[in-house]
Formats: C-alpha cells, structure tokens, sequence
C-alpha cells in the first residue's frame, strides 16, 4: 500500500550503476518512498553531511571513491543518523562480506540477484510498515 | 596560386606538399567532427531510450504489460543490455515477468538478428538473451556456436545451452569442458553447478573413460562437483591400475572431497610416492577423511624435505576434529625437529586466525 504523498518517507539509495538505480528508484517509488540516488561513495557521504536523516539507507557494497562498508562506519558516526536503518546491498554471498557488513553497523544485507519483493519486504520490516 | 605553377621545380613540390598536407588535415577534421557528432547522437538516443524503457520494465516486475512501444532496429542492443543486466540481477519470479515482457516486444526476434552481427558484443548479448529465454528453437546455432574458437563467445553459448536444456546439453558439453583449455575451470565449475549434479554427474562419469590422457586432470578435477555415486567408480578404477602421476594428484582431491572412509587405504599409499606434489595431496586428502591411525604418518611428513609437503601435513593435522588443541600442543612439544615444530605452530596459528 504506497503511502500518501504528504507523509512519504526518504530513502537514500547508493548505487553506483545507473540502471540498477533506476531500477531501484522505480520500485522504491511506486512503494510510496521519496527517493535519493548518490551514485558514488563521495556523493553519498555529501548527501549524509547535508541532508536531514532519511527513513533507511540502500547501500551498494562497491563503490567508487569510498567503499559501502566505509560509509557504514561514517553514518554510524553522525549522532543525527547513527539510528537510521542501512541495508548493504552485495553481490557477493560469502560468509565473511555478510559479516563484515554488519559488523561495520549495516541492519540488513540482500545478495544480488535479488528479489525486488524481498527487498521491499526488508525495507518494511526495517521501517515497521504493513505490506 | 601561382606558386603552384612556379617556374622553379622545388618550389612547386613544397607548393603542392603543403596543399595536399592542408587538404589532409580539413579532411581529418572532417571526419573527427563527423564521427564525434554521430557518437553524440548514438548516445543521446540511448539515453532517451533508456529513460523509456528503465521505468517500463521495472514496471513489467509488478505487473504485466500488455502494450510495450515498438523497438527500432538502431535500439535493439540497448534493449538487450538492459533486459539482460535486469534479468541477470533478479532472481525468482521476476525472470518470469521479464520473460513475459520480452514476448510482447519480440526481445527473442531481436536477439536472432543480432546472433548474425558481425560485431562480438552483439552476438554476445544474442546468445545471453537466449539462453535466459530459454529460446529451444536456437539449439542447433547456440550448439555450433559452443564449439566456437572463441573462448568468451563458445563459454556464453554452452551456458546459454544449460539454461534451455541442461540434460540434453550435458553429453555435448562435458567433453569440451575437458578439452577447451581456454575455458577458465571456475567458469566450468559454475556452468556444472547451474547444471546440478542429478544432471551433470552421469555425463561427467560416463566421459572419464573416453578421454585423452592430456585432457583427464582437468576434468577429473570437475568430478569432485558430481554427487559420489558417479564422482567415486572412475577415480577409484583410475587408481587401479598404476596411473600416470599428472593423475594421482587430481584423483586424490576427488577422495578427499567425499571423504569415503572405504579410500582411506587408497590414500595411504601415496604418503611416501616419490612426487612431493603427490604427497602433499595425500596429506591434505588425510586431513579431511583420517582417523587416528594417520596420525603418526602425517607426523612423520612434517619433516619431509618439501616445505609443501611439512604444511599440507600440519594442515591435516591441525584439521583432524579428534585432536583438540591440548593434543596439538603436546604433539608440536614432542617435536624433536625445529621445522616440524616450526610448520605445526603455524598451522595452528592459521587455524586460530580463521
């Protein structure tokens, strides 16, 4: 159920290839989310200095610039968004990436290739929002 | 101009020269100028492409789309690229959406078309595009395509061919997953594993037999992918009968893989084989399936003369789940050789790390 415009909440997605930030983009959006896209490490970690916390955080793990696991350790050290929900987004299934993502604060990690309902799911469960 | 018709010869070849030389270089201009206009346009049109098509196939994963704009001929590749990373990045039930959406905008025509270009990346995303829409109807060109010389362009046809069929593909394949050599065994290993083993394992046995001798490591090594009832008969038949030494090592990785206790004489044999590589092997085979008989064997290796060997060795040993770290440390005190203590304590500083 797409929440209505005037209470929708933000989520920045960090995705360095743009047509999976389009993709992204699109089924965040018809959720009922307000979406921003930083497309490197360096753009994400403006848009963590100069933007208000949003509702969650999409992070890819490779990165240009800053890895996802670098931006992990810098969100979590703003006191402003230290509490905002992160999923890694990782196309790497090893044991020791997924542990290395939530060890450096992440919530929540999907594997590529992912299941666009999976990932909807986890963002709701992160947000506490009815399917 | 009338230094093109100067009386003195010299004149009139510098003249000339220089005309050609400046006439040379408008031209290049030219065709700088033309060829960085075109390439502008191309990628304005992909982009306007793109964000058209993004935002409708994201929109097929939700629902079907029944009215999809028609392709041109100059967009079929984008198009390619884009339904391919999707499907490609997706998994579960929406392959079956894309799939859908692909039928309505013809993606299986398009993708026929481009199996025909001549350039490589076109083909490519062709035989990618078939084999995720499980296009049986190109079997036989994905089939001739897979014996390709080109190793990039034959891989992405064998897969393309386990994606429509892994059964009927598996007997063609399995023999060219032996031969080609320029097929990375990663890559062979992942397209067995998307096969399965109900499906790989029977070809894959079936082939030992009827290999050239050149080509059996290699594909031995891909036996430890099978399920044991097929993986096991051929190894063990190979070390039967005394086999080549470029075949023991192999073998032995396939013993260790499934750990048969009924091997373990098999193994044995091989501590002492005069090729370190061979009992380094051996070592390592012991650490996944010894007991505590080979304790005092792989004891005696740590202070064989190949440091590979004293490692595979104290590997095994730090590996064995009956020896807990009180017996390991005993073990390395009664060490009388300072390499033998030297390679045990660095095992089990490894295995701590881990």
């Amino acid at each position: 159920m797409p929440a209505s415009a005037a209470i929708r909440p933000t989520i920045l997605v960090t995705e360095d290839d743009e047509d999976m930030a389009g993709l992204l983009r699109h089924i965040l959006h018809r959720e009922g989310y307000d979406i921003h896209v930083a497309y490197d490490g360096r753009a994400a970690q403006t848009l963590v200095d100069t933007l208000p916390p949003p509702a969650l955080v999409i992070l890819d793990v490779m990165l240009p610039y800053l890895s996802g696991f670098q931006l992990v350790t810098h969100i979590r050290k703003k006191p402003d968004w230290a509490s905002v929900p992160i999923i890694m987004l990782t196309a790497d299934s090893n044991e020791s990436h997924i542990v290395r993502a939530l060890e450096s604060g992440a919530n929540d990690y999907v594997v590529k290739p992912f299941q666009p309902r999976e990932l909807l799911a986890r963002v709701r469960r992160l947000l506490q929002r009815p399917s | 101009m009338h230094l093109l018709s100067n009386p003195d010869l010299l004149v009139r070849i510098a003249s000339w020269s220089a005309f050609a030389v400046g006439g040379l270089v408008l031209a290049m201009l030219g065709v700088i100028s033309t060829s960085r206009l075109v390439l502008n346009l191309r990628e304005r049109r992909r982009q306007l492409f793109l964000a058209t098509w993004r935002p409708l196939l994201a929109e097929s994963l939700e629902e079907p789309l029944v009215l999809l704009p028609p392709v041109s001929k100059f967009d079929g590749t984008t198009l390619l690229g884009l339904w391919n990373y999707y499907y490609e990045s997706l998994r579960g039930d929406a392959h079956e959406r894309l799939a859908y959406a692909a039928g309505r905008v013809g993606l299986d025509e398009i993708a026929r078309r481009h199996l025909r270009a001549r350039s490589r990346r076109r083909q490519l995303l062709a035989i990618a595009t078939l084999g995720n829409l499980r296009h049986a109807e190109s079997w036989s060109d994905l089939e001739r395509l897979a014996l390709h010389e080109s190793p990039m362009l034959s891989i992405t046809a064998a897969r393309a061919l386990i994606r429509i069929d892994a059964q009927r593909a598996m007997p063609a394949l399995v023999p060219l997953f032996a031969a080609r050599e320029d097929w990375p065994p990663a890559t062979v290993a992942a397209m067995l594993s998307e096969a399965g083993p109900a499906v790989a394992s029977g070809p894959l046995a079936t082939v030992v037999d009827q290999t050239a001798i050149e080509h059996l490591p290699r594909l031995i090594r891909f036996l430890e992918l099978a399920d044991p009832h097929h993986g096991l008969p051929p190894v063990r038949r190979l070390l039967e009968n005394p086999p080549e030494d470029r075949i023991i090592a192999p073998c032995l990785r396939v013993l260790a893989r499934f750990a048969d206790p009924h091997d373990l004489s098999r193994v044995r044999r091989y501590l002492d084989h005069p090729r370190w590589h061979i009992r380094a092997q051996a070592a390592a085979a012991l650490g996944k399936m010894g007991t505590e008989d080979d304790v005092a064997p792989l004891t005696r290796l740590l202070v064989d003369k190949e440091w590979w060997v004293r490692y595979r060795a104290a590997q095994a040993l730090v590996g064995l789940p009956f020896l807990d770290g009180t017996g390991l440390k005993k073990l390395t005190e009664d060490q009388k050789d300072r390499y033998a203590r030297d390679i045990l304590a660095q095992a089990l500083a490894e295995k701590e790390m881990a």
